[in-house]
């Protein structure tokens, strides 16, 4: 019995040299595709669609999804297909933005916690402390008080309110590069501070970023629409997803298109940047391992 | 040797200042706020800009809230009130702030603790009977991720839309009933599920490869025990560490939520008292809301210790 | 026992493989023994071999994707093949038990040993709540733990590491089975507790238990083994009585197995006295800390000692001795609380007011060079070997363009292929890494050497080529070397000098020949005690 098993299982299967299509990469290639489509709707919106996102037409108002209207109108007639990928730009800008602001906060004050010394090190450690127990939400809240409506508050307030839960994440990064072994041998080597800093403790600290930036473009978005949907970011009639969801909310009951399809945006915008992250972090991993 | 309950106290002590200190940042970060915010805090307290008063009810007014004082005077009177309980008056309500935290926290606490019960339930359905099952772990792994991307006032709107409008199955707004939580929680409790069962997935994976696990499955044990049992006490710190942060999000997200379902509580206070600059209400309410997240921060240690005694030998 | 018992355990070509994206991969292949009552018998292998994948097989945990076949596979009766869960579940733990490695996290170490062991019990329905809990202390007692009552309350990482692998033991005889699997049980233990779990294992044996014994250690396997199978990658190459193949070994992998042993290795030839200057000068080292429990206690204190040039000075002790506290002072990487260190004659380390700053140290860093135990951490995981190479040779000064040239050569010194310039260290062998390290280190042509435990992590057969490398440099370049390992015949092989430490402090100093030979302390004595019985049926090579 074994005798014949034995030489099929000893014959291996001939390694692969492409990399084959299996179930594990549709999810990431349906992410880069709708990101993709994501950022042209950025830049050039009339690719997708014709209609003005703000053109009134009173006789349209409250159409639910039809083929001339696939995500339907909203109270003024505007059509919300239009507006979504209108809305693309804002959103994309706002998530960028937002989260550009945050992990260069958290990277500076991870930098002057991890390499200025001990007081430095126990200071920060504190103030990220006492920024976190401050819910983010809460903090962009108080923010846009100062500040007042509109999108660039809206950016500072989510960016600097998010910054406390990077900054953690990238200052215990930073102290796990510093006590590593490769940083040992470096100085065993006989290397200057400075030189370990440039070439081991900020490429290794950093690399998390990339992956965290981009999830957290999806993060930011789904924050500041939050905001907006207080009616602290763009005014409505603004096409921007949040806005418009703010709008949607009165007429819930009578057009749930104007609410599901907007924040369906939101939802598979930071689908995609999460799928994307985890993608990107198993090519760091596997180059480096 | 020093003595057991020295260093407990010692720790206690070291939470104990760390607490105070954050209190003592909140506050300082309101008094910045309300120093930040344009407009002048005097009409404020009068009523907003429609009231018409005179110069001289002003300069009384002011006189009266001490706002005529230097900054640092101003700052060291506003610590001086706050450290006493003073939280003061709020100005568009009317009445004293812990009056106002009294009505209006019992409801947010009760919408946190119930979307808090819905969260760690979904997570831990989600992910213990389906970690490396063959159909059911993806699947399940797939839902959660789509959950964590759900913002919880779109999820509301949608489940008011859904199960009050269309089904007219819960109550589309008020605070009253059990019946009128269901929905608010489920929408504030689904994507922070989402979240503990994506860093639970993740600690259970790895504690299944755990040697004790294969101990037990050696000594005859059948899988639910092995799961329920061994590993998922290993896998479960992950999540509660979250937790401390995850009750920070609900906070922060109730205040769409209370909108949205028309319910009594602090985050659609907070939200009124932010736009209409009444800034004793924000102080008092943010002050509040540290005081939950250092309490949960708190309880996520002691839970912490209860599930790893090695970690009481450890730090302390 | 009678003359001829039936066995406990019939193997007939056994086979193990697992389905992976590539296809099938052959773990074990035909592997055939039988295990009587109370016989002993041994799976020896390096890692890779397949051995530990046949344990999990025997006891049904192969694991996913894994496939058993053999032409016969029984227990006492009962024949194992495509038995369903349920069986199998009634099966473990009361018929067949299993010894893991390293009891800290074999054993639950969230909960008390007492708890684990009585979950054997109550897996099984043994007795009420109560009985279990007596039956619990009797175990621990059997296997040799005093005060039982107040053992089964603690945590393994509350007992020390001889105490958590008895508790092991007794949570895996618990129910009594006749079949005792143990997968490199003292793998993680200091030698006085390897021959103390020896003793309990034997106890066992005696008492009838059959006994699978797996390890990568032929001279552990020795003093028990009624029977042994030699595996390599999964195969079978040699197989018959323990006497036969420890001293008539006729496949040449089991000979290398056996030689690699380096207890077995001869003993470094008796240098002659004193001969170079001193290189490296330790006064008085002392290095305190606060404990975990908030106690201040002192890691190492009064270390002295003196290193000359050329010599190789070992530094042996158990873990937790103070060794690698006294490297990494000597390294210049810890600040001492008390005492200094020179080097090349010139001040290193002060402790005290008036250190020596690390931008005086900095320049003659160069002239000692570090192996670490675990040499993977010490590369910056997105470097290439070029590059880990070629940043050791700026460090000592060497112009760019050489580089190429220069790294040919090192890679030839420590024979590695010069294809591996180009990978990562994440995805080279144990072996090759430490290789790496090893040409890192001589990259700066230092003048000492610290080396610690720098085999502990490898096979044995890795390990001698390893330590054969590291003696050629060493007299090729002379170089003194500082060589920290808990291992004895690792010193015995490449020490001139020893010096002994328990609880931080020296204990003993000496040549390599007094010191192994006619020890005076009285925990030296035992230490090399504990190592002879490890190896003592192990005949030297002649």
């Amino acid at each position: 019995m074994t005798d014949m098993i034995l030489p099929a299982l000893r014959r291996r299967v001939p390694g692969f040299i492409m990399p084959v299509l299996t179930l594990r990469h549709v999810g990431p290639l349906l992410a880069a595709f709708y990101l993709l489509l994501l950022v042209a709707a950025a830049i050039a919106p009339t690719l997708f669609t014709h209609i003005d996102p703000m053109a009134i037409e009173p006789r349209d108002a409250f159409q639910g999804p039809s083929l001339s209207h696939p995500f339907g109108t909203d109270q003024s007639g505007r059509d919300v297909l239009a507006r979504v990928i209108h809305g693309a730009r804002q959103s994309l800008l706002l998530g960028i933005s937002a989260i550009t602001l945050a992990l260069s906060f958290a990277t500076v004050l991870a930098l002057v916690g991890g390499l200025g010394g001990r007081l430095a090190e126990k200071s920060v450690r504190w103030l990220l402390d006492v920024m976190f127990s401050i819910p983010s939400l809460v903090l962009a809240l108080l923010f846009t008080a100062t500040l007042g409506s509109g999108i660039v508050p809206l950016i500072v307030a989510i960016g600097v309110g998010s910054a406390a839960g990077y900054g953690r994440i990238v200052f215990g990064q930073v102290l796990a590069v510093r006590r590593a072994g490769y940083v040992e041998a470096a100085r065993a080597l006989g290397h200057a501070p400075a030189g370990i800093i440039v070439r081991h403790i900020l490429p290794n600290a950093f690399r998390p970023l990339i992956v965290m930036g981009t999830m957290g473009i999806g993060q930011m978005i789904v924050w500041s629409a939050s905001l907006s949907f207080l009616g602290l970011g763009a005014r409505p009639p603004a096409a921007e997803w949040g806005t418009m969801l703010s709008m949607g909310r009165d007429f819930v009951a009578e057009a749930w298109w104007m609410t599901f399809f907007p924040g369906l945006a939101i939802v598979v915008t930071m689908l995609a940047t999460t799928i994307a992250g985890r993608s990107l972090q198993r090519l760091i991993e596997g180059r480096v391992s | 040797m020093i003595p057991f309950f020295l260093r407990v106290a010692h720790a206690f002590l070291a939470k104990a200042l760390n607490a105070f200190t954050v209190l003592f940042a909140a506050a300082t970060l309101c008094f910045v706020v309300l120093q930040l915010t344009p407009g002048d805090p005097v009409l404020a307290i009068l009523g907003g800009g429609s009231v018409n008063a005179t110069p001289e009810t002003l300069a009384v007014a002011r006189h009266e809230y001490g706002l005529d004082r230097p900054l640092p005077v101003q700052y060291g009177l506003y610590l001086t009130r706050l450290a006493q309980g003073q939280f003061g008056n709020s100005f568009s309500q009317h009445m004293p702030v812990v009056d106002v935290l009294r009505s209006q926290a019992p409801p947010t606490l009760e919408l946190m603790a119930a979307a808090f019960i819905v969260a760690w339930l979904f997570a831990l359905l989600s992910t213990v009977p389906t970690v490396r099952r063959r159909w059911f772990g993806p699947v399940a792994s797939s839902l959660e991720t789509i959950s964590a991307g759900l913002p919880p006032f779109w999820l509301g709107l949608l489940l008011l839309w859904a199960f009050s409008f269309e089904f007219g199955l819960f109550p589309p707004a008020g605070t009253r009933g059990v019946l009128s939580i269901v929905l608010p929680a489920l929408a504030l409790g689904i994507p922070l599920g989402g979240f503990l069962a994506q860093v639970t997935r993740e600690s259970f994976d790895l504690a299944l490869d755990e040697p004790c696990v294969l101990t037990a499955r050696a000594r005859g044990m059948d899988e639910r025990a092995v799961r329920l049992r061994h590993v998922l006490r290993h896998a479960l710190l992950p999540g509660v560490d979250l937790s401390a942060w995850g009750i920070g999000a609900l906070v922060g997200n109730a205040v769409a939520i209370e909108m949205i379902f028309s319910r009594k509580g602090i985050g659609r206070e907070l939200f009124l008292a932010v736009s209409g600059h009444d800034m004793p209400l924000v102080a008092g309410i943010i002050l509040f809301i540290a005081a939950i997240y250092i309490i949960a921060g708190f309880l996520a240690d002691l839970l912490r210790r209860l599930i790893d005694p090695r970690l009481k030998a450890l730090h302390s | 026992m009678s003359a001829l018992p039936d066995p406990v355990l019939h193997v007939e070509d056994l086979s193990v493989s697992f389905a992976t994206p590539r296809g099938h991969t052959v773990a074990v292949q035909n592997l055939s023994f039988t295990l009587k009552p109370g016989q002993v018998v041994a799976l020896v292998g390096e890692s890779g071999s397949g051995k530990s994948v046949t344990a999990r097989s025997i006891i049904g945990l192969t694991g996913a994707g894994g496939h058993v076949s053999a032409r016969r596979l029984s227990l006492g009766d009962d024949d194992l093949r495509d038995l369903p869960e349920r069986r199998w579940r009634d099966i473990r733990g009361r018929r067949i038990g299993m010894v893991l490695q390293d009891a800290l996290v074999a054993l639950d170490p969230l909960r008390p040993v007492g708890r684990e062991i009585a979950e054997s019990l109550a897996v099984h329905r043994r007795g009420t709540a109560k009985e279990r809990t007596r039956k619990v202390l009797e175990l621990l007692e059997q296997v040799g733990i005093r005060e039982p009552d107040l053992r089964a309350r603690q945590r393994p990482d509350e007992l020390s590491g001889g105490l958590r692998q008895r508790a092991l033991i007794a949570s895996a005889i618990a129910m009594s089975p006749s079949l005792l699997i143990a997968d490199e049980p003292t793998t993680a233990l200091d030698p006085t507790v390897q021959a103390q779990i020896l003793d309990l294992f034997s106890s066992l044996r005696d008492r009838g238990t059959g006994l699978l014994l797996i390890s990568h250690d032929l001279g552990f396997v020795a003093k028990l083994a009624d029977e042994i199978i030699v595996l390599e990658h999964g195969k079978v190459v040699e197989q018959g009585p323990a006497a036969r193949i420890l001293t008539a070994p006729k496949h040449p992998y089991t000979i290398t197995l056996l030689e690699a042993d380096p207890s077995r290795h001869p003993a470094r030839p008796v240098a002659p006295e004193p001969t170079g200057d001193s290189l490296l000068e330790a006064r008085d080292l002392s290095f305190i800390r606060k404990g975990p429990d908030g106690v201040i206690r002192p890691i190492i204190s009064d270390v002295t000692l003196t290193l000359r040039r050329g010599r190789t000075l070992g530094l042996i002790g158990e873990s937790g001795s103070g060794k690698t506290t006294t490297s990494r002072i000597i390294a210049g990487l810890l600040q001492p609380d008390t005492g200094t260190v020179s080097f090349r004659g010139e001040p290193w380390v002060a402790a005290g007011a008036q250190p020596v700053p690390e931008r005086m140290r900095r320049p003659r860093r160069r002239f000692m060079a570090l192996i670490y135990q675990d040499p993977l951490s010490s590369f910056d995981p997105r470097w290439t070997v070029f590059d880990i190479l070629s940043d050791a040779l700026s460090a000592a000064g060497e112009p760019k363009a050489n580089h190429t040239d220069r790294i040919g050569e090192l890679l030839e010194r420590v024979r590695l292929p010069c294809s591996i310039a180009r990978r990562r260290p994440g995805g080279i062998s144990g072996g090759q890494r430490q290789r790496v390290a090893i040409a890192r280190a001589v990259a700066v042509k230092p003048d000492l050497l610290i080396c610690d435990e720098p085999v502990s992590a490898l096979d044995v057969s890795v390990q001698a080529q390893v330590l054969d490398l590291l003696e050629e440099l060493q007299r090729d370049f002379g170089l003194a070397c500082l060589f920290i390992s808990h291992d004895m015949g690792v010193i015995r092989r490449m020490c001139d000098d020893v010096v002994v430490m328990q609880e931080g402090r020296i204990i003993e100093v000496g040549t390599a020949a007094d010191v192994l030979i006619r020890p005076r302390h009285s925990f030296t004595q035992s230490l090399l005690t504990a190592a002879t019985k490890l190896s003592a049926s192990l005949p030297v090579v002649a």
